[in-house]
């Protein structure tokens, strides 16, 4: 775990470096924008290979399923690409069904659960703090 | 003098109007920073075009009251659910979530409640008597001094956390690294943006909190939850004695650690929690303890958020330099009523300052009144069934992060950073480096740069500037009982 985790630092010491590149480096009383960047992407790069090389300390797995994490991303993005079309409403009647679909054992007392959620969200996004979502598609309602 | 001030200020405070508009500010405060993702901000946002129609004191009192009922009100989440209402919060999730875990999450929300009453009323104490001699403190910090203090900062986090020090030197750099993604201040030139427009503007803590925190939990640990109850209990709210004693004596100190860090313009109240969290961490005889439901995790950093959240309004109003985004908001109360912050406002408007004294006291009192009875119910919410909680969240999350700037970039940031927060706990990566980092990376790189520049204007050396001197002194201690345990540890070993 340790190796990979090196790795992973060393990569991405490595994106920031490049992005840093070419970024003026400036004097050291009067310093660019790329100096301060460029430096810890560097260390991090150096850090990131000590500890790929480094004895193995050992750490504590945590098991997660793959089907609950992938649709529990699928519930976000979904959220993300409906909620400035679709309205508030039929985002939540899709992020709730998704996100039950993560356990589908659960899948019970649904109907309960999202008429709750969804006058909540009406009570407390929309009215309460006014916030600027539609309530239903522009298609639908004008 | 003192006691004609407070006579002035309870004067205006203790009118039915003022209370009822204390009450509901504090209220709206607490239920709006329950909200994962929805903090003051927005709370204050929503309220400013409302003040148009008040007179300038109920105005200022509601939005102080929504201001540090909000504070609270994010603790809530952060201990129940591992989900911080606002950044602050963010560093009551590493003990008192745990806390939860544990079957003691009444005891965190309970002490998490006291403490931040005692953060407040000492952060009015202390703004109190050290009022005017506050903005004298405020010179004698430069961009050096705010350097090297958060230095230390950094240092601390990642060589007093006993797990694998590598990994915490790199999570502070790659915090770091994060935090300054985004246009550059002094050139306006855009930095590591890895070619994607929307990170012109940089990452938003909010997206990057919660994805962190809580959807990183979520996605790391949903397989494992109970669907129809869960099987974590609250347990008591009242701690035992030697809890308290712990508590109260913790509390103190992040108090202490807020006030000061309040009253500093350009920190707030996220650098003042995590500030108060190093220190107990550094000082405390329970240091292994930390991380694992540490109740001085709790009450330090509560303290702390609750104290600079009530002395950010000295330099606000006393300078007119608002310390962080929230001040720029009551500033900007301040000026739509026609009154200009500033070193007269003292004199030519006492009244404010003072009314505004005695209602952080009397707030304070509402939100433990209105708070400890309540603990039973928010308690409750760990025993919610999977079906009924977790699609919730999820959608009050994405609901909550997109509507901080209504930007769809902001829920790609949180599917990110939760995805970041899930390889962490699987790699077995402690996340507080990597927040810190980013909290602190951008503020310290400008005072580096304006440190160095300014000394090359005089001939003072930089580190023979007395609390910078101090600072790398402690730093190079830290570094060196570091050095110390660890080559014990070796010849242990061996």
């Amino acid at each position: 775990m340790q190796r990979l985790s090196g790795l992973i630092v060393t990569l991405l010491g490595v994106a920031f470096l490049h992005q840093s590149w070419n970024l003026n480096w400036g004097t050291v009383t009067k310093l660019g924008p790329g100096f301060w960047p460029s430096g810890l992407a560097f260390s991090l790069i150096v850090i990131g290979i000590v500890s790929a090389l480094s004895p193995k300390i050992s750490s504590k797995y945590q098991s997660f399923k793959l089907w609950s994490t992938l649709t529990l991303l699928v519930t976000i993005i979904g959220y993300a690409y409906l909620v400035t079309w679709a309205g508030l409403i039929l985002t939540a009647l899709f992020s709730l069904l998704t996100a039950l679909m993560a356990r589908l054992d659960s899948v019970d007392g649904t109907t309960f659960v999202i008429a709750g959620v969804v006058l909540y969200s009406v009570l407390a996004f929309l009215i309460l703090l006014g916030i600027d979502i539609p309530l239903w598609p522009p298609s639908i309602c004008c | 003098m003192l006691l004609e001030n407070l006579a002035l200020g309870l004067d205006t405070m203790l009118t039915a109007t003022n209370l009822t508009w204390c009450l509901l500010g504090v209220t709206i405060g607490t239920l709006v920073g329950v909200i994962p993702g929805l903090g003051s901000m927005i709370a204050m946002s929503m309220f400013l075009p409302l003040s148009y129609h008040m007179d300038l004191i109920p105005a200022l009192i509601t939005m102080a009251g929504i201001y540090y009922g909000s504070q609270y009100g994010g603790s809530i989440t952060a201990t129940l659910l591992n989900m911080p209402g606002h950044p602050a919060s963010a560093v009551t999730c590493l003990d008192a979530y745990p806390m939860t875990q544990q079957g003691r999450g009444g005891v965190a929300l309970a002490t998490a409640a006291v403490a931040s009453f005692m953060g407040g009323i000492l952060a009015v104490i202390v703004m109190v008597i050290l009022g005017s001699y506050m903005t004298h403190i405020v010179f004698m910090f430069g961009p050096a001094e705010y350097f090297s203090v958060m230095l230390l900062g950094l240092v601390a986090v990642s060589i007093l956390e006993r797990t694998n020090l590598l990994a915490n030197i790199s999570m502070v750099m790659l915090g770091i690294l994060f935090g300054l993604i985004g246009t550059d201040i002094h050139t306006g030139q855009p930095r590591l943006t890895f070619g994607i427009e929307q990170l012109g503007s940089g990452i938003h803590i909010i997206p990057m909190i919660m994805g962190l925190f809580g959807l990183g939990e979520m996605l790391c640990r949903i397989s494992d939850y109970d669907i129809r109850s869960r099987s974590t209990h609250a347990g008591r709210w009242i701690p035992t004695r030697l809890e308290t004693v712990r508590a109260v004596k913790s509390g103190l100190r992040g108090s202490a650690i807020g006030s000061v860090f309040g009253a500093l313009p350009g920190t707030g109240c996220t650098i003042a929690s995590f500030a108060s969290y190093m220190w107990e961490k550094m000082t405390s005889r329970h240091a292994h303890e930390f991380g694992r439901g540490a109740i001085e995790g709790v009450a330090g950093p509560e303290a702390a958020n609750n104290a600079a959240s009530q002395t950010a309004f000295v330099p606000t109003l006393t300078l007119g330099v608002p310390g962080d985004p929230m001040m720029i908001l009551i500033m900007a109360l301040l000026l739509i009523q026609g009154i200009s912050p500033g070193p007269t406002l003292m004199i030519d408007h006492a009244n404010i300052f003072w009314t505004l004294v005695v209602c952080f006291v009397i707030g304070n009192v509402m939100l433990l009144i209105l708070n400890l009875p309540l603990i039973k119910m928010w308690t409750s919410i760990v025993n919610i069934p999977y079906v009924v909680l977790y699609p919730t969240i999820v959608f009050v999350m994405c609901t909550g992060v997109y509507a901080v700037n209504n930007n769809i970039f902001d829920i790609v940031s949180l599917v990110f950073f939760g995805l970041f927060g899930l390889m962490m706990r699987q790699l077995g990566i402690n996340a507080t480096p990597f927040v810190l980092g980013f909290v602190l990376g951008a503020p310290m790189e400008d005072n580096l740069r304006r440190a160095l520049l300014l000394a090359s204007y005089s001939d003072e050396f930089v580190f023979t500037r007395p609390i910078v001197a101090v600072t790398i002194g402690l730093i190079i201690m830290l570094v060196m009982i570091r050095a110390i345990f660890t080559r014990k540890k070796v010849y242990a070993q061996h």
